[in-house]
């Protein structure tokens, strides 16, 4: 498990994790859930790379409401990101929001990237946020978790 | 009760496998329980292991990755004397080595424990990169596996398989080898099987390093 001796220094810097609860008000309908994740988790990761993240470890995330249930993650650029069907048996798995859009939903993002303190790394969360929500006109909150 | 410690760096597909395992686990009537370990306070895992009726138990790091130890041995006790798995699965982070969760388990064992194995993920497509930043912690996470299991196979290129798969032989020359890609359901069923069979017989090494599944 992750004792200190578990983190020794190396030449990617130090591991800082960072994580956050995001409260997204009401999407519209039609609004694609799973391009907004890969784009949400690829922009972040981009941005942690040109800001001087030493190596990717893992972004991931979880996106609920009570009709939707998608996570997504990323471990490199290369790859990019991929979404799977969310933890909440219950709710319908959809990437989209259909018709009727969703009145809001909630998102849990961890962000492991080696080189970069949590600081930095909640300003380009923010930044990628406001990007891809702003011109869509949905509010957002967000509460970081560490 | 049988542990078994899964580790891996960040995102090598430890939840993916995991989770695998333990359906199958489940189907076969086995009582399980998963102890996740996550870097920082967002449970994502948590979360998705809690999927099907699967008994988790999350503990949460926090910002500053300190002794973990003492809470894994503390949840690995109340396991055992409140649900009374056959099998408990433990997800170790990412920045974990193998080494100080079987310190732990070893000196302060929980009632019923008759067996650890040990398997380390490997992703082929960081391995390389990973390994020359991340030397210690690399190193360390294949030193003391049982098993590695190298997985990701359909997005690495046939080099980066065969430069994790020389690595793993030179780092962890005991260990059993086993190729799997994750997204195609049957090239799993060899590996669970046999970390079943495993379990079931007690054993908690196995006895040769052998090629796995493709």
């Amino acid at each position: 498990m992750s004792d200190r001796r578990a983190v020794p220094p190396s030449a990617a810097g130090d591991l800082e994790p960072y994580g956050a609860r995001i409260f997204l008000g009401a999407l519209p309908p039609g609004f694609a859930l799973e391009p907004f994740l890969q784009a949400l988790l690829e922009q972040i990761a981009a941005r942690c790379v040109e800001e001087g993240a030493g190596v990717i470890g893992h972004l991931k995330c979880v996106l609920q409401s009570d009709r939707t249930s998608l996570r997504c993650n990323l471990t490199s650029l290369r790859s990019g990101a991929r979404c799977a069907p969310g933890p909440d048996p219950s709710a319908r798995v959809t990437s989209a929001t259909e018709d009727t859009g969703v009145p809001g939903a909630t998102l849990d993002l961890a962000v492991l990237v080696y080189g970069l303190p949590a600081e930095a790394i909640d300003e380009l969360v923010e930044e990628a946020l406001a990007s891809l929500l702003h011109p869509q006109g949905i509010p957002w909150g967000k509460q970081a978790a560490c | 009760m049988k542990l078994l410690l899964f580790t891996g760096f960040l995102g090598s597909g430890k939840t993916t496998l995991i989770l695998a395992l333990a359906r199958r686990a489940a189907a076969r009537g086995a009582r399980l329980a998963i102890i996740v370990n996550e870097v920082g306070e967002v449970g994502i895992d948590g979360q998705v292991f809690r999927l099907g009726e699967l008994e988790v138990v999350e503990i949460t790091a926090g910002c500053i990755c300190c002794q973990i130890g003492a809470d894994l041995v503390r949840a690995l006790r109340e396991l055992a004397e409140t649900f009374g798995p056959e099998l408990v699965i433990v997800e170790a982070s990412g920045i974990a080595t193998p080494g100080g969760v079987l310190d732990a388990v070893r000196r302060y064992p929980p009632p019923g424990l008759d067996g650890i194995e040990t398997v380390t993920v490997v992703d082929p497509t960081r391995f390389e990169v990973l390994h020359e930043v991340l030397t210690p912690l690399i190193e360390a996470q294949l030193a003391e596996a049982d098993r590695v299991i190298i997985t990701r196979l359909d997005e690495a290129t046939p080099a980066e398989v065969e430069a994790a798969r020389a690595a793993v032989a030179r780092l962890a020359p005991a260990a059993r080898l086993h190729l799997v890609e994750a997204s195609r359901e049957e090239t799993l069923e060899g590996v669970v099987a046999e970390l079943l069979a495993v379990l079931s017989s007690g054993r908690s090494t196995p006895a040769a390093p052998e090629e796995g599944w493709r």
